[in-house]
């Protein structure tokens, strides 16, 4: 212990230096927020075009692909020579898929949705199962270590989390 | 010996149903018909029968879904860490994580229960699907996956492991195949695919689990993770969803693909 004592001086000095100099700009995780529209809101659209893909899943010759925080593009897949994009189940937060029958299990932010997808023009949310997942989600990024941008609770629901250059960023783990 | 036997039946039925699955004349009947539908490798969900068994960063939970409108959550138990993907076969479980892969064996009333763990003893959580069948695990890990941007890499794990798992309480590494950056997996039969990131889709003969062959080579786009579904291959990367025919595997071929748009 002794023998570290010569670093003091160094460290105090870390303490010491101006904030200013301390400016950086690093690539880091931002949260996405949500304003303006209820997360747990779980609605069918028009088929869209594929842009962050995430999990896939097979069932009865249909398609279904996660759009990685955003919902779930069913693709009808009858003619596998010729798939054809049939709707998009909007569920924010969503990442994973399991259907049994006809009902589909979700992931919403921190809530497991059962949702009856026999009419794709009219599923309708049987249950939904509170704190599937803590709410770490919407505190800091997981499976990441590094710098972030600290959460405003103010700007709404984090929905996820992207990569972004970072103007010194407060926070980090 | 009453295990041997056991995995021996297991086997011969397994092989009976590929056989099943093979001989289907249409791609799309040529998946199998179950209430439940079939996941890709990096699934956190997963239902076996009237369970839907969900994985999350450290725990597993268990909902009864005998009624299918009304899960019900029976069970939460902790796991590890870095938890990143689910697989069944045989009422076990394969979970893969960052930490090591768990095995737990699924109880008469749905509750799984942990019967071994292997850990990875790397110095960094790589990230890991796994794939099984009821004599081997294949396990992909790669480290590129793990987002860390001040972490320094001392080296890089990118490696398919095969795992003995004809005693499942006692697990055995009986071989390692250095890949580029391997992702998800998908076995068939004697066929191992393993999406290999901006190296393509590779397509393993592992009749020979110690002597893995690789019979096809995709190289020209990134491959993250596939389903197959016994003649019919669904594929994904950045750029497409993928579908391939390999009723004849000799022939196997692109039939269709969906764009991403970026």
């Amino acid at each position: 212990m002794k023998n570290l004592l010569w670093l003091l001086p160094f460290l105090l000095c870390a303490c010491l230096t101006p904030e200013s100099s301390n400016d950086f700009e690093e690539t880091g995780m931002r949260p996405i927020y949500l304003q303006g529209e209820a997360w747990d809101a779980i609605s069918i659209q028009e088929a869209q075009p594929i842009k962050n893909l995430g999990k896939i899943y097979y069932k009865d010759n249909h398609i279904y692909v996660n759009e990685v925080n955003k919902g779930i593009h069913v693709i009808d897949n009858n003619d596998p020579y010729n798939p054809v994009p049939l709707k998009f189940i909007k569920i924010w937060g969503s990442k994973d898929i399991a259907i049994q029958g006809n009902i589909l299990y979700a992931d919403n932010l921190t809530d497991l949705v059962a949702v009856d997808i026999s009419d794709l023009n009219n599923i309708v949310v049987t249950k939904r199962v509170t704190e599937l997942y803590g709410l770490e989600q919407s505190s800091y990024p997981e499976n990441y270590q590094g710098y972030f941008e600290c959460v405003d609770p103010t700007k709404g629901t984090v929905i996820g989390w992207e990569e972004a250059e970072l103007f010194s960023p407060e926070c980090f783990r | 010996m009453k295990f041997n036997i056991l995995y021996f039946v297991k086997l011969l039925l397994l092989i009976s149903v590929v056989q099943l699955v093979g001989c289907a004349q249409n791609l799309n009947d040529s998946a199998p018909a179950t209430a439940a539908g079939i996941a890709g490798s990096y699934a956190r969900f997963i239902i076996v029968d009237n369970f839907l068994y969900i994985v999350d960063n450290t725990s597993i939970q268990t909902f009864d879904i005998s009624d299918a409108e009304d899960p019900t959550r029976v069970e939460q138990s902790e796991i590890g860490s870095k938890i990143e993907s689910i697989f069944h076969l045989d009422g076990n479980l394969f979970i893969g994580a960052g930490s090591g892969l768990f095995l737990y064996s699924i109880k008469e009333n749905g509750i799984p229960e942990k019967v071994a763990d292997v850990p990875h003893n790397f110095p960094i959580p790589p990230c890991d699907p796994v794939v099984a069948n009821a004599t081997n695990a294949y396990v992909t890990l790669n480290t590129s996956t793990w987002r860390c941007t001040w972490c320094w890499n001392p080296e890089e794990f990118n490696v398919l492991k095969v795992f003995d798992i004809n005693n499942i309480e006692d697990p055995q590494l009986i071989a390692e195949y250095p890949m580029e950056n391997p992702k998800g997996v998908g076995l068939d039969g004697d066929y191992l695919f393993l999406c290999d990131d901006t190296a393509g889709l590779k397509v393993l003969d592992v009749s020979n689990p110690e002597e893995v062959v690789e019979i096809h080579h995709f190289n020209n786009f990134t491959a993250y993770d596939v389903i197959p579904l016994g003649g019919l291959l669904i594929v994904v990367g950045p750029e497409n969803v993928y579908q391939f025919d390999y009723t004849d595997m000799d022939n196997m071929t692109l039939i269709s693909t969906i764009p991403i748009q970026v």
